[in-house]
């Protein structure tokens, strides 16, 4: 079907027309373009499914077929620079765009209900088509000059988005370092694709991955250079999807609404690194050095986002350091050449992780009708606990979406997982111990975060509220009515809550003030936990479970979270090809020329599953062991404390958990050694640089008005209009002047005489 | 102001040099009026500030005229066609492109003498600043092809890696010194001031590409920076603060210019799809590809105009976040706070489509100057 592939360069233009119509109408008329919002949200979900169904026709004929397919056109007119622009369908781009298209689609229907109720709807539902605009834009493209063109744009819209609610001060500082940091990226990856256009002379993926072959071939390439250029090529990679060194903006950037978060900052955009680094494999493979470096920063990334992702106390921290832990598992899969499986773990990782983000959304906004709209107190997993009565439906699937990270068999990243761990274990014994080491603290901090949010009762009773006043200072009560109502609201809670604790204080018998497991002492600080009968909890709103539009894509996405698996499944039945998306990514696996290890036998399969699962359930258990909810077994917990004050090394186990905690509470320390390290110096070479600029540069031409400001004043007062002074002046020079000739003769005679003496005495001493 | 254009104008469409030198002169009037009368506070020191830089600029540039003029031929000619055909002797020609190097690069401003602009710009009314950024600073540049490099293309070749390194450092001087200001219209300034630096490399870079993206950035700059300006004063027009670290929060009440801004920021920091990205990109290109200079140079200037990419949207983005982010209460009572109408829209939108034109489809331009250009460097070579 050449007509399919024919109108493929429409995809990334599908939804164009919606931000710019929403834009122009935002400008130009504002009240009817905000009548029709809802009409607007349906456009763009609408040509999004346009986009889903078009590229899921590409694919299926890709696995038919398994062509690539170019098409370009000119972009510049000019003679010996031209720049093509075109799209490039090949077995890559097809899975990105399945992807994008469908959690796309779903976070749209999602967010209809998210942010029904906030000012800025249409302005969320333009950024994001232009989001998925751009990111349909980078996948499909042809030439490195395009991917860098669509990626500063997915960096913009990010900024845009993580900057929407722009009078949060928090908000505008984490957009401004998510784009400087990604600009950081975007310098080394202009950078590289200049050093490869100097080398090559190309921008287009296969003209360079030839060309480069033959000079590979011929040994004509400078190996440092070349080894330069691509190290910075790898450091665009690195800042997109936040991998170690430039990874700090990823936790920040959740102070965007959630959906960007599931949609940008889980599924897609970063993402966008991993697809780069997929796409220019072909050239990373042959250089040397740089496949190392991809694994070891991969490895590095997958211990350091584990380890922060311990102790986080926003749900959504939590869930973003977990994000970056699992690029890293991918950039470590690709680091081992191992194509394939990046792929299938970005996919599975996807869906898995827009489920937990949106299954996180929906507890936030359930959370919201209790703390009110201030998302230190709404995304405080603290504060939640014992959601499982109220939001059933989402409890499951955030379940679902927890065992799926972990890596519990039937569900998707299993699978990927195991294969990548497996890889590991093949390519290097020390990435592998780290990497399965990391695998159970996955386990770990995921089933912290669940039976936090899940398990126990809502804690949100038992806080201090007189904390949460000034917090609401800046609550969102600038969008009028519905924030200042929702304060009253809080307000009002606020009221009930004293009254109730009081309540509780003096008649139940129940109150019973723990000092209990220090990890909880930690979370809380310290303060006494006042735990109340059941019965007390009907005084209490409860967190409501969220609308059908809200729960139906999270459904959508548990059913792909539980069967994505599947298409990576090898099949032993058939003999010669195995799972789908081998077969699918079959010719670009061919273009690298790797043989993948197609014949897993069962019995190894088995034994690496065996491993895995029980490293992973290791990790569970240690979670329920540690965050078990607090009022279910006391005698557990007795016999907990018991263990631990008996134990003798409890001061020193202490500590550990002490510096563990303290480590990935403050983020490993990246952040203010950035922050004293690169911040500082900008901001000293600016003070610098404005000294310069005032004192020395404007000092001199200032000099010199004001030198000739004295000096005009001088001949001003000189020449003043006395004929007194003028007379002194001109005697007292013609004085000076005949003094000075009177002077000169006498020097010069005096020098004549002495001269003509010398003159004389050197014809003395010289023989004649 | 119509002076201006007058002078201005004949500026661009002059054949002669004594026209030319005479446009030059002509312009600086109405602007030092303009500056004068409708400035802040210090507008006289500006004012003097700015006259006296571009009169002592201008007499390095009278100097050159006459020693064109009066070079060798016996009537003295000043038209650029018989000019550009002429040879000179190196040292003169060295002399004499010094001497209208002095002359543009006050004009341009290169960088130990650009202190007149964020002063002007500083206290000058924005309709002023917007003349300024868009046409004023474009005729330093025009010059500086249209004389330097026609007339003497062999001193022009003798110069450029100098020009680049001076490109390279005022890329980043300026942009670390914009992120050091506290005044908006300063800190829109030193943008400029930035900006300029991309054209020097890119007119220093003697290869086609080099030369179209200068001139492109000249264009791409004359919108934007005009339109940066255009927006500081309107805000400054509302809110009454000059001073970045008072301001905050804007954005609620005024959510237009807010995305005028931000958009027109956006376009600054050379965001793809915008004209100054593809400027910017060409000038690289340009940089890359010519063939003049050792690998090592080439390498390390692209560095730094690449830095200079990271520093740009820094001080941007905290201008904005400055100016639009968070939530404050001011003093000024709201009423005047309304936003912009539909004559500033309809004035934004108008400069922001041809922005956004040649950033889609940069062709427009290039059709036209790349025979120019052409021509232009065959000189050179050749010369």
């Amino acid at each position: 079907m050449e007509q399919t592939y024919q109108y493929a360069w429409i995809i990334p233009f599908l939804p164009l027309p919606v931000p710019m119509l929403i834009g122009i109408g935002l400008l130009l008329f504002p009240t009817a373009t905000k009548d029709l919002r809802r009409m607007w949200a349906l456009t763009s979900i609408l040509l999004l499914s346009i986009v889903m169904i078009f590229s899921t026709n590409l694919s299926i004929q890709l696995i038919n077929s398994s062509a690539i397919y170019q098409y370009v056109w000119s972009w510049t007119l000019d003679n010996d620079f031209s720049l093509e622009f075109g799209c490039f369908i090949d077995p890559l781009t097809s899975i990105m765009l399945m992807l994008i298209s469908t959690v796309g689609i779903m976070v749209l229907i999602y967010s209809d209900n998210y942010m029904a109720y906030d000012q800025g709807y249409l302005r969320f539902f333009s950024y994001m088509s232009f989001f998925s605009i751009s990111m349909l834009g980078l996948v499909t493209s042809s030439n490195l000059i395009q991917i860098y063109i669509f990626w500063e744009l997915v960096g913009m819209c990010s900024y845009l988005l993580i900057g929407f609610w722009f009078t949060r001060p928090l908000a505008g500082n984490a957009c401004q370092k998510a784009f400087v940091t990604n600009r950081v990226g975007d310098f080394g990856l202009l950078l590289g694709i200049l050093g490869f256009y100097w080398i090559t002379g190309s921008f287009e993926f296969r003209d360079l991955f030839e060309i480069f072959n033959n000079l590979i071939y011929n040994n004509q390439v400078n190996s440092p250079f070349v080894t330069l250029c691509a190290a910075l090529l790898f450091a665009g990679a690195v800042a997109k999807s936040a991998q170690f060194p430039l990874h700090v903006w990823l936790p920040d950037a959740m102070e965007g609404p959630t959906p960007i978060s599931a949609l940008i900052h889980a599924a897609t955009m970063v993402a966008a690194g991993i697809f780069l680094v997929a796409r220019i494999l072909p050239l990373f493979i042959v250089i040397p050095y740089i496949m190392n470096l991809i694994s070891l920063i991969g490895t590095i990334t997958v211990f350091l986002g584990a380890t922060l992702a311990l102790a986080q106390k926003d749900i959504k921290r939590g869930l973003a350091y977990s994000t970056m832990s699992q690029l890293g598992y991918m950039m470590l899969a690709l680091g081992m050449g191992s194509y394939r499986n990046a792929l299938f773990h970005l996919i599975t990782h996807a869906y898995s992780k827009a489920l937990l983000f949106l299954g996180s959304g929906s507890v936030i906004h359930s959370m919201e009708t209790i703390v009110g709209y201030s998302p230190d107190k709404s995304q405080n997993m603290v504060i939640m606990g014992g959601l499982t009565k109220h939001v059933p439906i989402t409890k499951i699937s955030f379940l679902f979406g927890t065992l799926s990270l972990c890596g519990i068999p039937p569900l998707a990243c299993f699978w990927s997982k195991d294969q990548i761990l497996n890889d590991s274990s093949l390519y290097s014994p020390i990435f592998a111990i780290i990497a399965w080491s990391t695998a159970a603290l996955t386990a770990f901090y995921m089933f912290r975060i669940y039976l936090l949010t899940f398990e126990g009762h809502l804690n949100s009773h038992f806080q201090n509220y007189c904390t949460n006043k000034n917090t609401l200072c800046y609550s969102i009560s600038l969008w009028g009515k519905e924030g200042s109502s929702k304060s009253i609201k809080k307000d009002f809670h606020l009221i009930r809550m004293t009254n109730n604790q009081s309540f509780s204080f003096f008649s139940k018998k129940a109150k019973k003030a723990y000092p209990s497991d220090e990890n909880v002492r930690k979370r809380t600080k310290g303060r006494p936990i006042v735990i109340v009968d059941t019965n007390n909890q009907k005084f209490y709103s409860y967190p409501y479970e969220s609308e059908n539009t809200m729960v139906f894509p999270l459904l959508v996405l548990v059913f792909f979270t539980l069967f994505v698996g599947f298409i990576g499944i090898p099949f032993n039945q058939e003999p010669t090809d195995l799972d789908i998306l081998s077969k699918w990514l079959s010719p670009s696996i061919n273009l690298l020329h790797q043989k993948t290890n197609d014949s897993i036998n069962w019995y190894e399969f088995l034994k690496d599953a065996i491993f895995s699962v029980s490293i992973a359930y290791f990790g569970i258990f240690l979670a329920s062991f540690l965050y078990k909810p607090i009022y279910s077994s006391f005698q557990n917990f007795d016999l907990i404390n018991s263990f631990v004050k008996t134990g003798v090394k409890r001061n020193s186990s202490d500590k550990i958990i002490n510096v563990i905690y303290d480590w990935s509470y403050n983020r490993a320390y990246l952040d203010s050694f950035y922050r004293a390290s690169f911040t500082g110096s900008i901001r000293a070479l600016t003070q610098l640089t404005l000294f310069f600029d005032k004192r020395v540069i404007d000092g001199i031409t200032n000099g010199v008005g004001v030198i000739s400001f004295f000096v005009a004043e001088g001949i001003k007062y000189i020449g003043g209009g006395r004929i007194s002074s003028y007379l002194f002046f001109y005697f007292s020079c013609v004085s000076i002047f005949l003094f000075l000739s009177s002077s000169l003769s006498t020097l010069s005679s005096v020098f004549e005489v002495s001269f003509s003496f010398l003159v004389r005495m050197g014809e003395g001493i010289l023989p004649k | 102001m119509l002076a201006m254009y007058t002078g201005q104008i004949g500026l661009f469409s002059s054949r002669d040099l004594l026209l030319f030198f005479l446009m030059w002169e002509l312009e600086l009037i109405p602007i030092y009026l303009l500056v004068c009368m409708w400035g802040g506070k210090k507008r006289l020191y500006s004012a003097t500030k700015f006259i006296l830089y571009t009169a002592g600029g201008s007499v390095f540039l009278l100097m050159g005229v006459m020693g064109i003029g009066l070079y060798g031929s016996n009537e003295p000619t000043l038209n650029f066609a018989i000019l550009s055909n002429q040879p000179y002797p190196v040292g003169l020609e060295m002399i004499l492109y010094i001497g209208f190097f002095i002359a543009f690069a006050v004009k341009l401003p290169i960088i130990p003498l650009h202190t007149w602009l964020p002063d002007t710009h500083g206290e000058a009314h924005y309709s002023t600043c917007m003349l300024l950024a868009g046409i004023l600073l474009k005729m330093g540049a025009y010059g500086l092809v249209r004389i330097n490099m026609e007339l003497f293309p062999h001193a022009h070749s003798l110069f450029s890696p100098w020009l680049m390194i001076v490109g390279a450092i005022q890329i980043i001087y300026a942009a670390s010194t914009s992120l050091g200001q506290r005044n908006l219209k300063k800190r829109i300034a030193y943008s400029s001031v930035s900006h300029m630096g991309f054209i020097i490399i890119g007119i220093g870079s003697i290869t086609d590409m080099g030369l179209n993206g200068a001139l492109l950035q000249i264009i791409s700059h004359g919108f934007i920076g005009a339109a940066l300006f255009f927006l500081a004063g309107t805000t400054y027009d509302r809110i009454r603060l000059v001073y970045l670290d008072e301001m905050g929060g804007i954005a609620i009440a005024m959510p237009k210019i807010f995305t005028m801004f931000s958009s027109f920021s956006m376009a600054s920091l050379a965001l793809p799809g915008m004209s100054g990205f593809v400027a910017e990109l060409i000038v690289f290109f340009g940089l890359l590809t010519s063939p003049k200079f050792f690998l090592i140079t080439k390498l390390l200037i692209t560095f730094v105009m690449a830095i200079g990419i990271i520093l740009t949207p820094i001080y941007l983005l905290s201008m904005l976040r400055q100016m639009f982010y968070g939530y404050k209460i001011f003093n000024v009572p709201t009423s005047y706070f309304f936003d912009s109408g539909p004559r500033e829209l309809f004035l934004l939108i108008s400069i922001f489509l041809p922005v956004l034109g040649i950033g889609m489809y940069p062709d427009f331009v290039f059709s036209l100057s790349v025979e120019k250009v052409e021509v232009i460097l065959s000189n050179s070579f050749s010369g």
